[in-house]
């Protein structure tokens, strides 16, 4: 299947150790160009680990990373971009300095880099403080500038570790609006988050890791059906209840309690829920029902609870 | 050349991050204005210092005092009777010390607090009694004379044209040794700042995923390096100006020994010197890049090595042909002040000086590539510094 697609780096059969701990397990991924690819995982599962590999910050013990940028066999500094999960940007220098540098250790002439650095300042809302020193800046503009610094020079991969924290829900749309802009001007994108809703909306494929093995990959939808994720239903109950009605229905593979009268009740992958609607309206009083997907975060628990 | 342009930029950031040429200028007003206030309250302490301090001499027993006296102290003389009333007198601050001369050989000094005019009324007392043995032993004063004077030497240099110019060299040789030191000092202060900060700010990971460790530990050596020359460059302009404005007090003869000046030998310095505050940071950079936290590292000691070759230089004065003193002059980590000790004392070899030179350039090499592989391994543990087996064998690693 992989042929079918252009790929800029395939990962194979990675193992790193940090003295005693394994922190990356024999992993195996490839990505595609102009995808995003996110990496999931708990705290600890080796996703930054095996990102600071593909930036060669450090080596694998085992196995190979092949990249396909560029001639080399390690693409240039001016292919790749990176926003660490470990922010840090000079404390004392000006936005527009900041940037500009970056921009030329990246490969770009100091007036390209100057001329980009305006545009994404613009941008992102920072023309204002574009002569201010970084220390004067919230956590969510440094977080800005850093953002803008992993893609200033238009690399062809952009792996973002975290591009989402400390932001506000309207910088978090913006963000992933300029991702998804990337991508469809050829960036490649690895992305590693935790706030499952923006992956669901902006992933391509999703490998899920748990203490450096891979539990799930693949597309949301193919992770979905690899998890028996089914559907579940939210419903609101009024009076008392017993739950041993529901629990025991054939169609029923868990029910959640969020407090006194809100339960979730997920469904049991490839069946139907018409006799368990029935059941509900014959033994509850039931006040609002809401059915869905399980969403991503429900996954997540559910598989990384199962690989456990 | 791409890499050259990259470790540039590097040097470029750090140079301009750090050095900032307004509040340099502003430091050195700031200090020429002190210097000038301190001098002029020197002087009007000196000017208060001529004041005569006022002393009453109570000499029963008639022990000669020569009028030398007179030029030192305003003079009073006092009997015996009076010594209540003459202490209560100093007790209050109206006379500044009473002197009882018992014998030739003894005395009491009463006084309020210590002064530093006491010493010297101790050497005109002792003076006064060497007379007065002398008189009585009927020498004349010619004879006398001739007894105290001391032996003359007159140094005859072998090279009595480059005699002339020993004195300036030497003065060159202390100055560039003093301005290496100095460029030395502040090139620590800021390596330490721009490499352990960093590491401290978290950004050291976003740099080497753009540049290699090499490209970056070189640049801000060659940053910083340049910060302590041109600190060094401004104060040396400053002081050139200074010089320039005596010169108009004492007339152009004032630089007249400037011609004596072998420039090849200054410029021996100036390379010697130069490559002293290379190796320098180098050294700072290979020491930075093991520390986390340099408010908390024992490491920061390190800076206390460079001072240790200006004190072996001192050694050089003794005996500059010493073997100990030649190697010295070519071991690469007190070559940078050693040779320009010795070359200002005695004839240094040419091969000396090369081998010297050569020496320096593969230590920079050294501490600059062992720095990049410190940082490269030890750039990612925070909270805990390597110990030196671990960093021995990460410069061992390929």
């Amino acid at each position: 299947m992989e042929s079918m697609y252009d790929t800029v780096v395939t990962v194979t059969n990675i193992e790193k150790y940090f003295a005693t701990v394994k922190a990356v397990d024999k992993l195996n991924f490839s990505i595609r160009k102009g995808e995003v690819f996110t990496l999931l995982g708990p705290n600890g599962a080796g996703k930054t680990s095996m990102v600071r590999m593909l930036l060669n910050i450090i080596r694998p013990d085992r196995g190979t990373i092949q990249y396909k940028i560029g001639s080399n066999s390690f693409p240039s500094p001016s292919d790749i971009g990176y926003l660490p999960e470990e922010r840090g940007l000079y404390q004392d220098i000006s936005v527009l300095k900041t940037l500009r540098y970056f921009g030329i250790i990246r490969g770009m002439e100091r007036k390209h880099a100057e001329e980009k650095a305006m545009y994404w300042i613009e941008r992102l809302g920072l023309k204002e403080r574009i002569h201010e020193k970084i220390q004067s800046l919230s956590k969510g503009n440094q977080q800005k500038v850093q953002f803008i610094a992993s893609i200033l020079h238009a690399p062809s991969f952009a792996i973002l570790d975290e591009p989402f924290s400390g932001l506000d829900p309207i910088n978090q749309d913006l963000f992933t609006q300029i991702i998804r802009e990337l991508t469809g001007n050829g960036t490649t994108v690895l992305l590693s988050a935790h706030q499952m809703q923006l992956v669901e909306r902006i992933a391509d494929r999703i490998l899920l890791i748990n203490k450096g093995r891979e539990v799930l990959s693949g597309t949301l939808d193919q992770i979905r059906r690899l998890s028996d994720a089914g559907t579940k239903l939210t419903i609101n109950l009024d009076g008392t209840v017993d739950l041993s009605k529901l629990s025991n229905h054939p169609s029923v593979q868990n029910i959640e309690s969020i407090n006194a009268t809100n339960y979730v009740i997920y469904i049991k992958p490839d069946t139907g829920y018409g006799d368990l609607l029935t059941t509900l309206g014959t033994h509850f009083n039931v006040q609002s029902i809401h059915s869905g997907h399980m969403s991503l975060h429900d996954i997540f628990i559910k598989a990384i609870g199962t690989h456990e | 050349m791409k890499r050259l342009r990259l470790t540039l930029e590097v040097a470029r950031w750090e140079f301009t991050r750090f050095y900032k040429l307004k509040n340099e200028l502003k430091a050195a007003a700031y200090m020429i204005i002190i210097g000038t206030v301190a001098f002029f309250i020197s002087f009007l302490i000196g000017r208060g210092a001529d004041d005569k301090p006022e002393l009453i001499i109570i000499n029963d027993n008639m022990v000669a005092i020569d009028s030398t006296i007179y030029d030192h102290f305003e003079i009073s003389y006092a009997q015996t009777g009076e010594i209540d009333s003459l202490i209560a007198w100093v007790g209050t601050g109206d006379a500044d010390g009473l002197i009882v001369v018992r014998s030739i050989d003894d005395g009491e000094l009463y006084i309020r607090n210590e002064r530093a005019w006491m010493l010297q009324l101790e050497h005109l007392f002792t003076d006064f009694r060497r007379k007065s043995i002398i008189a009585k032993t009927d020498i004349p004063d010619e004879t006398l004379e001739t007894i105290l004077q001391s032996f003359t030497i007159k140094t005859v240099f072998y090279d009595e044209d480059a005699a002339g110019g020993r004195i300036i060299e030497r003065t060159f040789a202390i100055i560039f040794i003093i301005a290496m030191i100095f460029a030395v000092f502040i090139g620590f202060g800021y390596q330490f700042t721009a490499i352990t900060g960093e590491k401290q700010q978290r950004i050291t990971e976003q740099i080497v995923s753009a540049i290699s460790p090499q490209t970056w530990i070189d640049g801000k050596i060659i940053g910083i390096t340049g910060i302590g020359i041109a600190t060094v460059l401004l104060y040396g302009t400053i002081v050139f100006f200074g010089i320039l404005l005596v010169a108009q007090f004492f007339g152009p003869g004032f630089l007249t020994p400037l011609v004596y000046v072998n420039v090849w030998k200054i410029i021996a310095f100036l390379i010697v010197c130069l490559l002293g505050i290379i190796l320098w940071n180098s050294f700072f950079a290979a020491v930075a890049a093991t520390i986390s936290d340099p408010n908390t590292s024992e490491r920061s000691a390190f800076m206390m090595v460079p001072i240790i070759p200006v004190g072996f230089a001192f050694g050089a004065l003794i005996n500059p042909d010493s073997l100990i003193i030649k190697i010295l002059g070519i071991f690469p980590l007190t070559s940078s002040s050693m040779l320009p000790a010795r070359m200002m004392l005695t004839e240094v070899a040419v091969w000396e000086f090369l081998l010297a030179v050569l020496l320096l350039l593969l230590t920079i090499w050294f501490f600059r590539k062992s720095a990049a592989k410190i940082f490269t391994f030890g750039m990612l543990m925070y909270g805990k510094e390597p110990d030196i087996k671990e960093m021995w064998r990460w410069i061992r690693e390929t």
